[in-house]
């Protein structure tokens, strides 16, 4: 990908005027199908895609800069605002990245809290993508079944355990907020129990929908090369037949306890891409059961200083994003604040594949395929 | 009486889109003009009891063969259309041609189908055509299903070469 | 017994002779009767889409694990008149670059096909307005000229989503009008006759006494018939699975983006007006008409066959994903219609063999 042509300025990247040959579409920033502020400016040679530039940044708000005028408790607030359908695992991610810095032991109940309110945000997640994907195909009703009735309950147990229903700030420096509230765990597993059901209703109602699998089937697909020559993580990247998954990679928290499977697909067509998400959200059932299995009463907060500093250095703490491996790189100088953050979000860097993606296809195709990459602009942009 | 006053409301409709047709100077206009004059064909087909040849006259030049010029108009719209001129210098010449030849038909009919007298009452004609195209028609109708598929075939064809041009 | 149409008809009947022993013209009364006839018709057409409106929004309401509209009324059965009064006050918009006339004229050429179909349909014992001979042709050739006003209104509105819609419509509808027709062709060689009401009739005779000779139970010819024209039927009315005229994803709303008001609202009611008529349709040729089982009055039992076929419908389009432009394209050719033809065929043989 580094060849020298490669267009450099934002004119070349970005077609104004209409090419010679073929066809000029200018895909949003305000098409209904591209979940968000997104522009993609396509050339089409009759049917047939020639080039495809995502053109980001109406979503900018300058997450990383803001960061470095806040402390670090103050920071947590700004990553709920990044993927909002899973301020969970980002809120967690940045934790993961300043504990390690600052070597803070967390005690089991909150790492156990973490984990069940993690993958109930990937299964929440996955309704979001599960439901607007159905609607960029034409299916009206997976949406308001996994996205009004799956996820809202999710949301109920999240506004329970503490009181937000999408920029949650639970997961702190050292532990989590609040211990679950009476009766929670209950409710979890009986949603759990339930979940089950669901899953293999969205399989009969879009998965497996011969319609679907039309649309969606042989299309768009992805070598693992390719995947990994553009930095593809998270569903898409296993789709690809890579078993790539933080969790086991480079484990974080209590997951080497638990025992679960890495789904994975073979060619990462569109297909593909969708199943390796529902069959995710079977295991992170599985995973939930055995955590509420294994948690104790306990501690939830690790004891921190109340004004506490980072020690100066660098720290970098990942996991896995619902949409892939996000990442928080800090360097600190000692200060309430730190000295720079980088945030390596996974939708960013999942969308530029699409460049490539996209070419050779047909312009139907661009918002199937646009789609099965699940991404959030609040990422995207940050 | 009634009947007669019918015939002679829709023969105007028909006259008048026909001349819209041909004057309008918006192609999608002209071809909007084309439909509604079929569809008061068919009208008359109707006063005249031919039920079966109405429907197959709406049937098949309002819903196929119109829809597909329309689709074309649509697919192939250009801006210098609209102000283009629709007729040129010869057009005196042509309604003199045009006149002469309506009066000659006009004169040969009364001569051939005055004597013919109209049949009172609608019958069902669908059977009839039907037994009348595999008997006796059935030599002709065979041959202009022949002329049609040559069409088909020759546009396939021409598509076809266009195609393979373009390609490198 | 509650047959509607022997009642009507005597009413109707008793009404002429009352008004021309009472110093009315014959000629008078008949042209009275006939209005009043073709209004009760309009007001059937008219309050058909209404229901089914609602219908689909309670259906897809529970489909989603919602509730649908509940205020307006009990249940919210007074939501569609209310949406209705509501479209009717809209501002009608015109936009700039459209083409004035043929904006206007587009919903009315769309919608009014729609109510002239009705007339030949048998909704029961007596209850055929108008007893056309090629009762079938006809609605085939008439509901055919719904497609112009779909296309004036995606040329007519002057933008670019309005006419790649009106454009995939035509395309869409031109294609699957063909098995449609074909699809119907066994039904003409089985019973030897045109009309709607005759078939309907015919296929309310009993094998061995009790099993209903409906056509959809002649297998295989019924069911792959009545496949065919369902299927057809759908993408007849520009539903999910076949909307991509108006697929909200692609285009915005197709060809009636820019309509407005009552405009829209003409739209609206077309579709639904050719979902019942397709239901219907689907009643008399497949499902034996109005044959009640001599239980269920036959007005009664053509309508629940008729909505139960519109819940198909809805069914349909709550369920189903959207096909691609061409998926759709080829599916019509290179699958519904070489079926049609080999149901034609495989007919043809049933009849030889019978004979």
């Amino acid at each position: 990908m580094n060849d020298t042509s490669a267009p450099t300025t934002a004119a070349e990247i970005l077609p104004q005027k209409p090419p010679e040959t073929g066809m000029f579409i200018s895909l949003g920033p305000q098409h209904p199908s591209t979940h968000g502020v997104l522009r993609v400016a396509i050339t089409a040679d009759g049917e047939m895609v020639t080039s495809a530039q995502p053109d980001i940044g109406y979503l900018h708000r300058a997450t990383e800069k803001l960061a470095e005028k806040r402390t670090y408790p103050q920071i947590i607030v700004l990553t709920d605002r990044l993927d909002y359908l899973a301020a969970m695992t980002n809120n967690w991610s940045y934790c993961l990245a300043v504990e390690k810095m600052m070597g803070t032991a967390i005690p089991e109940r909150a790492e156990f809290l973490r984990i069940i309110c993690g993958e109930l945000q990937r299964i929440a997640s996955h309704c979001v993508f599960l439901g607007t994907y159905g609607i960029d195909i034409g299916a009206f009703t997976p949406f308001l079944i996994a996205f009004g009735r799956e996820r809202e309950r999710i949301l109920d147990l999240f506004e329970e355990i503490c009181g937000a229903r999408l920029t949650y700030n639970y997961i702190r420096i050292g532990g989590v907020m609040a211990d679950s509230p009476e009766g929670w765990e209950k409710k979890v597993r009986l949603f759990v129990k339930e979940m089950y059901g669901r899953i293999d209703e969205y399989d009969t109602l879009l998965t497996f929908n011969p319609i679907f699998m039309d649309r969606t089937k042989n299309i768009g697909m992805m070598t693992t090369e390719m995947a990994m020559a553009w930095g593809v993580t998270g569903p898409n990247m296993r789709a690809t037949g890579l078993a790539a998954d933080v969790r086991k990679d480079d484990p974080y928290s209590l997951y080497p306890k638990l025992t679960f499977e890495i789904p994975t697909g073979k060619q990462a067509d569109c297909w593909e891409r969708y199943w390796v998400r529902i069959q995710e959200m079977r295991q992170s059932l599985k995973l939930i059961e055995q955590a509420l299995d294994l948690m104790q009463p306990g501690e939830t907060m690790a004891k921190l200083p109340k004004y506490f500093r980072v020690p100066a250095g660098e720290g970098y703490g990942h996991l896995e994003a619902p949409r892939g491996d996000l990442g928080f790189y800090i360097v600190s100088d000692g200060s309430p604040s730190p000295y720079r953050m980088h945030i390596r979000a996974p939708s960013f860097i999942n969308l530029q594949a699409l460049q490539q993606l996209l070419k050779g296809w047909k312009v139907a195709d661009v918002i199937a395929i646009l789609g099965s990459i699940d991404i959030v602009l609040g990422e995207v942009d940050r | 009486m009634i009947e007669s006053l019918v015939f002679y409301f829709l023969a105007f409709l028909v006259i008048g889109f026909a001349v819209v047709v041909v004057t309008s100077r918006n192609i999608f206009h002209s071809a909007l003009a084309l439909t509604a004059a079929l569809s008061v064909v068919a009208g008359i087909f109707a006063l005249l009891g031919a039920d079966f040849l109405a429907a197959s006259q709406v049937l098949v030049y309002v819903g196929g063969i119109m829809i597909i010029m329309l689709f074309v108009v649509m697919l192939s719209q250009q801006p210098t259309d609209a102000i283009r001129s629709q007729s040129n210098p010869q057009w005196p010449f042509a309604l003199l041609f045009a006149i002469a030849i309506a009066a000659e038909l006009v004169q040969k009919y009364r001569t051939f189908f005055g004597a013919v007298e109209a049949r009172p009452g609608i019958l069902p004609t669908s059977a009839p055509i039907g037994r009348l195209l595999l008997t006796e028609m059935v030599i002709p109708f065979e041959a202009v299903s022949l002329v049609l598929l040559a069409a088909l075939v020759g546009a396939v064809v021409f598509a076809q070469d266009r195609q393979e041009s373009r390609l490198p | 017994m509650l047959e509607l149409g022997p009642f009507l008809s005597s009413m109707i009947q008793g009404g002429r002779s009352w008004a021309v022993s009472h110093g009315v013209p014959p000629i008078g009364a008949q042209i009275a009767i006939m209005s009043m006839e073709v209004g009760i018709t309009i007001l059937l057409v008219s309050l058909v889409p209404m229901v089914l409106v609602y219908a689909e929004r309670k259906v897809s309401a529970f489909m989603q694990a919602r509730l649908g509209p509940m205020e307006v009324g009990p249940f919210g059965i007074l939501q569609t008149l209310a949406d209705g009064i509501k479209l009717m006050f809209k501002e009608d918009v015109i936009p700039e670059g459209a083409d004035r006339w043929v904006h206007i004229f587009a919903p009315i050429i769309a919608c009014g096909p729609a109510f002239v179909c009705f007339a030949p349909l048998p909704f029961g014992k007596g209850l055929t307005l108008v007893d056309l001979d090629t009762s079938i042709l006809f609605i085939f050739a008439v509901s055919g000229l719904s497609t112009i006003g779909i296309m004036m209104g995606g040329w007519g509105s002057g933008n670019k989503f309005s006419m790649l819609g009106g454009i995939r419509a035509a395309a869409q509808l031109v294609s699957y009008e063909i098995p449609r027709v074909l699809s119907v062709v066994p039904l003409l060689m089985f019973y030897g006759t045109q009309s709607l009401k005759g078939i309907a009739l015919a296929q309310q005779a009993r094998i061995w006494g009790f099993f209903p000779k409906w056509f959809i139970f002649y297998f295989p010819i019924g069911p792959i018939a009545f496949i065919i024209f369902l299927i057809c039927s759908v993408a007849e009315t520009n539903r999910t699975p076949f909307d991509i005229a108006e697929a909200e994803s692609e285009l915005v709303a197709g060809f009636h983006t820019e309509f407005s008001g009552l405009k829209f609202a003409l739209f609206f009611l077309a579709e639904y007006a050719y979902v019942f008529l397709a239901s219907a349709m689907a009643a008399a040729l497949f499902l034996g008409g109005g044959d009640g089982f001599g239980i269920i009055p036959t007005w009664i039992s053509f309508l629940m066959k008729t909505f139960a076929m519109s819940f198909t419908f809805l069914w349909f389009r709550w369920t189903f994903p959207r096909m691609r432009v061409d998926q759709l394209m080829s599916f019509c050719w290179k699958f519904l219609l070489p079926l049609a033809l080999i149901n034609i065929l495989l007919t043809g043989a049933w009849i030889l063999f019978r004979s």
